[in-house]
């Protein structure tokens, strides 16, 4: 039992230590919540069951929170100012959770930002900094005067209004590019969207740049303004594909399932499955279910359910490609991506693979050197006929190759061999004590 | 699965009913009476310069569970005289209700790739032997009685007075109407060899 206690006390001393940053918490809730937390009214944590921890939330700060009003975070920018002496606030992570925890009176706090002055005396946010019953929506910022307006539940661009789930890394900045000529960074708080301090900050208010909006561009360094501005464009231009791309998947639909590709549900589901030979739209999980289907021939379910144009295999794309040069890149995409991959039939030398040097996949040794298949050696031999036999292996790839182009003379070889071998049974000629002699 | 099959069922039906092909009448789509939309009732016309024309043909519709991977079980639920449908069973020969399927073809392309086979039999693919049989070597007749079948079953409006008089003849021998008419077709309207073959 004792011993039980030690435990406990040691979590809550390391979340303690762990969540330093975060001003007020909630009491961590097995405690409080079970009636034994042994501060009582002394812990420095909020013991109020219905107020949530006051984390700013960090996308809010970046301009957009997908969540809007019913973000778990704190939706507030900081207000007051921050000492002077803090040498570098990192807005995400803000200079007061590097101070020792102070021991606060938990009726105080109740529901309200502290903000900490160095030295641990708090200031308390004059109203309710975010608005979470709809009584306290009329204090949300937009209807407070000289707030300005920030809409987060409006995405920045029209690739993240059309899909908001793609995880688009549009307005990152690494923020050591944030630097003056000489060196001193620019307010990473403006470069974020809006500085609280205003006129009183120490940090060198950057220009802002006309593509992204944000005060990113230092006065005197015009390496880092052009560096900016070409990556701008560069995220512009991104974007811009991105959207296009979005534009022209938007409302195709499935040719086996007829559902609208984009629409699918769940959002894993929304992937194209893109044929190398033909341009007809299915999405990926149909296609590879109508491709692994055993009760047809392979040539059937090979081919393109809708123009049984036969393509080798199927393409994944988040985006529906219209022009044959967005497809080769596509396919040699893919294919560069799945080289990277080990095969699981070649098993880093252990096993064999049917497709053998054709492998989409990585044939590596165990020491990381690619391995490259022999060429197989076709074995010949005269039969009891005084045919010609042709033994050993065949490449799968050779077949599918075959396929593609016109009837050539390697099945023509398959087939007689098929047929002497056929004959060699029905004669009950026992091949396998032969093949010693070779 | 079944919910691809419902799902695509559901869109299949306003797309029949949407088509221009039924806005001519050319092909139906019924939901029937069960209530899961894996029995239909599917209807086409007879295609015009052919025996069929002027008939109505309906079809049984049964979707699988797998649809779309699998075809639709579909086979006449007239009676009708052609090579590559039976004449008893109403069963269908036709490659892509069978291997040939792709999952892309819907219930619309099905209704009328039936009407396209109902315009040009495949007597080298049968499913109904002794039809083939009639087809390929007495041609004419052929025609009458697939004439004469649209008429008796598929409301077809045309005629065939001679092979009408036939039936009603053996139906005064005692003999019920549709095996009359069956054997009459299947010995080419030789009442002696019908009556032989419906005594046997």
């Amino acid at each position: 039992m004792s011993f039980a206690f030690k435990i406990s006390i040691g979590i809550t001393y390391m979340e303690c230590a762990e969540r330093v940053q975060i001003v007020v918490i909630s009491c961590d809730k097995r405690y409080y919540l079970h009636g034994v937390c042994r501060e009582g009214a002394n812990c420095r944590y909020n013991h109020d069951k219905s107020a949530k921890p006051s984390m700013v939330c960090r996308y809010y700060l970046a301009g957009s929170c997908s969540y809007g009003p019913s973000c778990r975070y704190d939706h507030v920018k900081p207000k007051s100012s921050p000492s002077k002496q803090d040498n570098h606030p990192d807005p995400l992570i803000s200079s007061k959770s590097r101070l020792p925890p102070p021991l606060m009176d938990p009726g105080k706090i109740r529901g309200n930002l502290i903000t900490l002055k160095k030295g641990g005396t708090t200031l308390t946010s004059p109203q309710s900094p975010c608005p979470r019953s709809p009584e306290d929506w009329v204090k949300a910022n937009e209807f407070v005067p000289g707030q300005p307006y920030t809409c987060s539940t409006i995405p920045a661009s029209y690739a993240r209004a059309a899909n908001l789930e793609s995880e688009s890394d549009i307005n990152v900045l690494p923020s050591d590019d944030l630097l003056t000529l000489d060196g001193k960074p620019l307010c990473p708080y403006l470069a974020k969207g809006e500085c609280p301090y205003g006129e009183d900050c120490e940090y060198i208010h950057g220009d802002i740049c006309d593509l992204c909006g944000l005060a990113v561009l230092s006065p005197d360094n015009e390496q880092q303004r052009e560096k900016h501005i070409k990556e701008c464009m560069e995220e512009h231009e991104r974007d811009m594909e991105l959207s296009f791309a979005i534009a022209r998947s938007k409302d195709k639909a499935c040719g086996i399932c007829m559902d609208t590709i984009m629409e699918k549900n769940p959002p894993t589901e929304r992937r194209f499955g893109i044929l190398s030979h033909c341009s007809h739209i299915f999405c990926l999980s149909c296609i590879r279910k109508w491709r692994g289907a055993k009760q047809f021939e392979n040539k059937i379910v090979k081919a393109c359910p809708e123009c049984r144009v036969n393509s080798n295999f199927v393409t994944p794309s988040k985006y529906w490609v219209e022009s044959e040069e967005d497809k080769q890149k596509l396919i040699n995409d893919y294919k560069t991506a799945l080289s990277n991959k080990h095969c699981k039939y070649f098993k880093r030398g252990n096993g064999e693979c049917p497709f053998n040097n054709n492998c989409f996949y990585l044939h590596a040794n165990p020491d990381g050197s690619k391995a490259y298949a022999k060429p197989t050696v076709r074995r010949r031999r005269q039969n009891a006929d005084g045919d010609l036999d042709f033994m050993g292996h065949f490449n799968l790839w050779d077949f599918l190759e075959e396929r593609e182009s016109e009837r050539s003379l390697l099945l023509m070889e398959l087939e007689a061999n098929l047929e002497s071998l056929l004959f060699d049974l029905m004669l009950g000629y026992d091949s396998d004590s032969d093949l010693d002699d070779f | 699965m079944a919910n691809i099959a419902v799902q695509r069922i559901k869109r299949e039906f306003k797309e029949v009913v949407k088509s221009d092909e039924a806005a001519k009448s050319m092909i139906h789509l019924d939901m029937g009476s069960s209530e899961n939309m894996m029995e239909l009732t599917g209807t086409i016309s007879g295609p015009p310069d052919t025996p069929y024309a002027g008939g109505t043909y309906i079809l049984d519709i049964r979707i699988p569970e797998t649809y779309p991977f699998n075809p639709p079980k579909v086979k006449f639920n007239t009676k009708i005289w052609h090579p590559n449908i039976s004449s008893a069973t109403g069963a269908i020969c036709l490659d892509i209700l069978k291997d040939q399927w792709a999952a892309a073809m819907t219930l619309r392309t099905v209704l009328l790739s039936l009407q396209a086979l109902l315009a040009s039999p495949e007597p080298d693919d049968p499913q109904d032997a002794v039809v083939a049989k009639q087809f390929k070597e007495n041609p004419d007749i052929f025609f009458q009685t697939a004439t004469h079948w649209t008429q008796a079953y598929a409301k077809g409006s045309t005629p065939v007075p001679e092979y009408s008089d036939k039936v009603t003849q053996l139906m005064g021998m005692g003999f019920e109407e549709h095996k009359a008419r069956v054997a009459l077709s299947n010995n080419n309207w030789n009442v002696e060899c019908a009556t032989e073959n419906l005594l046997s």
